[in-house]
């Protein structure tokens, strides 16, 4: 079937209208994208856990056997690696969140300049990559210590 | 409040909860107690709530960590679809969610610090 295409619409009201799909549209364009795509995922992914996790340790007002009762539900294998991950996504969206708000406020990026060819982004440059870099390291480092934290030392 | 005004506050909102986040997850393993399934214990807890400086720590992670958490999801439903009722619907629901959650927790804080 062949889509008409209404025309007399503005090319932002049409891009508006592809919603949610806009976003994996527009990560195929850049890494930078891609990145801010993984910040939000990450951003609604810990505000799920943060939601749960006020409500669940409320639990200790009730006293001591409810609180035993809520841990023995906490601490089995499967929620103990997920707070892993949660850990992970903390390290990532922390660092790259201070990534954006730096490059918000001006700081790290290159002076404005002739836009000459290969056409570099002064936005997007090595100080950038690198702060993306060492946010996926922070990732990985926070996911190691918290396993040496929960199921190593304990 | 301009969207913009909003928006600045999310970023300063961040910096504090990468800061007090950060002592929130060192009181749980390191920062005055011995091991995470030991913070977890019931006495250790309400031992380390006695301390105002914990429960003020605490009470500001959570209204900064909510105002940032609703606003984002606020921001990405902005996103995904406009209109006046939608913008309406969006804004009141993440308002009141903002409320119950800082009340909820709020509550938890005060009757821990005060009343165990």
């Amino acid at each position: 079937m062949i889509m008409k295409r209404n025309n007399s619409d503005s090319p932002l009201k049409r891009r508006s209208r592809q919603g949610v799909k806009r976003w994996i549209y527009s990560s195929s364009t850049g890494f930078g994208r891609a990145v801010f795509l993984f910040q939000r995922i990450t951003g609604l992914g810990l505000t799920a856990y943060f939601l749960i996790h006020v409500f669940s340790t409320a639990t200790i007002i009730f006293g001591e056997n409810s609180w035993k009762m809520f841990l023995e539900f906490v601490e089995t294998p499967i929620i103990r690696t997920g707070e892993l991950f949660i850990l992970a996504a903390l390290g990532f969206h922390g660092i790259n969140g201070l990534r954006l708000i730096l490059a918000e406020t001006g700081y790290t990026l290159d002076n404005p300049k002739r836009p000459d060819y290969p056409f570099k982004l002064g936005s997007f440059n090595l100080t950038q990559k690198s702060i993306i870099v060492f946010s996926i390291i922070a990732a990985m480092l926070l996911f190691i210590l918290g396993y040496w934290f929960i199921f190593v030392w304990n | 409040m301009k969207e913009s005004s909003l928006m600045i506050l999310h970023y300063i909102t961040g910096i504090f909860i990468f800061v007090l986040g950060a002592i929130h997850l060192a009181t749980h393993s390191f920062l005055g107690v011995e091991g995470y399934s030991y913070s977890l214990q019931y006495v250790s807890i309400i031992e380390r709530y006695r301390n105002p400086i914990f429960a003020i720590t605490l009470e500001l992670l959570l209204v900064t960590l909510s105002y940032h958490g609703l606003n984002g999801i606020r921001v990405i439903l902005l996103e995904i679809k406009q209109g006046k009722l939608w913008d309406s619907v969006v804004n009141w629901l993440v308002f009141l969610l903002g409320i119950l959650i800082v009340t909820f927790g709020s509550l938890t804080v005060m009757i821990i610090y005060f009343f165990r």
